[in-house]
């Protein structure tokens, strides 16, 4: 996985998220075998305290589970997964309503213009 | 053993003639933690660290690490790299690594095999030959290859290429004890930001801060860096002067 | 962990010492076997490179081992424990006693071996131009006179005593001159120098206040004979004895508590 740790949050967010996101678009499949804590730390260049504490933040959502095993495994549970990605979803939809916001348009003609574009795009 | 802090400072101080490395320096860092010392050069984090590793004495004030005051038992637990390679002029690489199996009974034997082939180093070759890059990597795998509950690396990062410093920090991260706390200092807090858990600023010979990178980020919104390099901004401006 | 030490500690000084006395026993071989030994070329320069230079590469070496040693001796522990050696030293779980204890040892094991290595070669020497009946006769004459004189045995012993502790005093003054020095901020090495002698001032101060105080009780000795030699030596070799252990204590006192209390590696 290739992390980017740029801005000014804390680390272990930072790293949940790319986590997340890694997960729900696939690039880890549901009931695949996740990295270990300090595997990952070493291929983000972190502490593997603060990579345990990002994948904890994972396992309380429910993306990850631990298996009796002592590993940790993408979840299953289809449902889990869609809320997640609706969830992130809702959040760059809001992102790109605040960015339009900043240039003048208003929400609603955001939107608009989204379709617009996409309808181009066809 | 493995209860209360690692290291407790209190009012250390430490001058050499009239310059007062350290000023009255208090201090306790917690087991399992990556703490980063920062600091612009000359602000005494290299005069800590000795006096953490029993090579100096305080003038006054003590210093505790699991306990008790620097000594045999001390030097045992703890894992320390100088701020410049020491091996004598006559040493060959197999010798650094028996001194290491030969004093350290937490030195991973089996790792040293691993230095070897890693560095693609001749076990009879004279440390003295290496490049300062090797020697640097040398001394930092054996320094890793140590299951101690305490790290001291006085300026790891110092003077590498990007490169190297991958490496380093590489072999920080897979090599330390997870129950043990690794104390990094740096003057380029940039380098080792990532990997800490805390960090303590010192000016002057006092502890200017020491805080979770966590809270910093989260209740300053700035970088460890950005921090940094605010709080120090004042010492640039006096250096121009 | 001492042991571990002294295994650095020799390994360290046998690499230069061991090849350093074999050329001495085999110089010393040499010389004496072709001592008569008269090429049927004669002329200047055979005789310089079969006689002269082996000669002078033997006395050379005879004396130079000891200043090898003596060199040696002030390195391992001016760089070796407290200059740039001593970052690793003293990151070693080790106490201070054991360090110093380690290089005291070693740095007699040198003396010793040096002196042993010139006597051996003297006698292989003197054996093998065919001198041996006179080695031999006189062995059979010290023993006569060890026969007569029983206490001969004791004063040799005590004088071996006396030599030891005066080559460790003298190894202890370096080390506790150096040991000072390094309590300096920088011209370690002067301070160290100006310690050293500082040292052998106070010695003597002290030595001669000394032997005045004693000279003032008048006591009047006068050696005749050798009976009469035979019984003051022991006591008074004895006494050379107590005074050397007793400056022995005192420079091993100073340079380890320097090092327990006020170690300042740079």
């Amino acid at each position: 996985m290739d992390f980017k740790l740029k801005d000014a949050r804390p680390i272990w967010q930072q790293l949940a998220d790319q986590m997340t996101e890694s997960i729900v678009t696939g690039e880890y499949k549901p009931g695949e075998r996740f990295p270990s804590v300090r595997d990952l730390a070493l291929q983000a260049g972190v502490n593997p305290n603060t990579m345990q504490r990002a994948l904890s933040r994972l396992e309380e959502y429910g993306l990850l589970v631990t298996s009796r095993t002592a590993g940790r495994n993408v979840t299953e549970d289809e449902e889990t997964l869609r809320a997640t990605r609706e969830t992130l979803a809702e959040k760059r939809v809001k992102e790109y309503l605040d960015d339009m916001e900043k240039l003048g348009f208003s929400r609603l003609s955001a939107a608009e213009y989204a379709g617009k574009i996409q309808e181009e795009e066809k | 053993m493995n209860s209360g802090e690692i290291i407790v400072c209190s009012n250390l101080h430490r001058s050499f003639g009239k310059i007062k490395a350290l000023d009255g320096v208090d201090l306790s860092v917690g087991r399992g933690r990556i703490v980063g010392l920062a600091a612009p050069n000359a602000a005494g984090k290299t005069t800590l660290i000795k006096i953490l590793c029993g090579l100096l004495q305080p003038t006054a004030g003590q210093a505790l690490i699991d306990g008790e005051q620097p000594g045999v038992y001390t030097k045992s637990i703890t894992a320390y790299l100088p701020d410049r390679p020491g091996f004598p002029d006559w040493m060959k690489v197999q010798d650094s690594i028996d001194i290491y199996s030969d004093f350290f009974s937490d030195f991973n034997a089996d790792k040293a095999g691993e230095i070897c082939t890693t560095l693609n180093l001749d076990r009879n070759a004279k440390i003295s030959t290496l490049s300062k890059g090797t020697k640097e990597k040398l001394q930092l795998m054996l320094v890793m290859s140590r299951q101690a509950q305490l790290y001291l690396l006085d300026e790891p990062l110092a003077g590498i290429d990007p490169a190297a410093r991958d490496f380093m920090l590489h072999t920080i991260v897979a090599g330390y004890n997870e129950a043990g706390t690794v104390l990094i200092s740096t003057h380029l807090i940039t380098d080792v930001e990532k990997l800490l858990d805390e960090v303590i600023f010192m000016k002057e010979g006092q502890v200017l801060l020491h805080r979770s990178t966590d809270e910093i980020r989260e209740t300053e919104g700035k970088s460890i860096d950005e921090l940094f390099r605010e709080m120090f901004r004042f010492e640039v401006w006096k250096g121009e002067e | 962990m001492f042991g571990k030490l002294m295994k650095y500690e020799l390994r360290g000084c046998m690499r230069i010492f061991l090849p350093l006395w074999g050329a001495v026993l085999a110089l010393a071989l040499y010389t004496g076997l072709t001592a008569g030994f008269e090429p049927k070329v004669s002329g200047f320069l055979i005789d310089l490179i079969v006689h002269i230079l082996p000669g002078i590469a033997l006395v050379g070496l005879s004396f130079g081992m000891f200043v090898v040693a003596l060199v040696l001796i002030i390195r391992r522990f001016y760089s070796g424990l407290l200059g740039e050696g001593g970052v690793l030293a003293f990151s070693l779980p080790v106490t201070v006693t054991e360090h110093i204890f380690s290089k005291l040892l070693t740095a007699l094991i040198m003396t010793v071996g040096c002196v042993l290595a010139g006597v051996l070669a003297s006698v292989l020497a003197v054996i093998v131009r065919g001198y041996g009946s006179e080695v031999q006769s006189f062995l059979q004459q010290a023993g006569r006179f060890l026969a007569e004189y029983p206490k001969t045995g004791l004063l040799v012993f005590e004088f071996i005593v006396m030599l030891l502790l005066f080559a460790c005093f003298t190894v202890l003054r370096l080390y506790s001159g150096i040991a000072v020095g390094h309590l300096f901020p920088s011209h370690r090495g002067l301070w160290s120098v100006a310690a050293v002698i500082g040292i052998g001032w106070i010695l003597n101060f002290v030595s001669i206040g000394l032997v005045r105080l004693f000279s003032r009780g008048s006591i009047e000795i006068s050696v005749n004979t050798v009976q009469e030699a035979m019984a003051i030596l022991p006591g008074f070799f004895g006494g050379i004895i107590v005074y050397l252990l007793v400056w022995n204590v005192l420079m091993w006192l100073l340079t380890w508590i320097i090092l327990k209390k006020k170690l300042n590696i740079l």
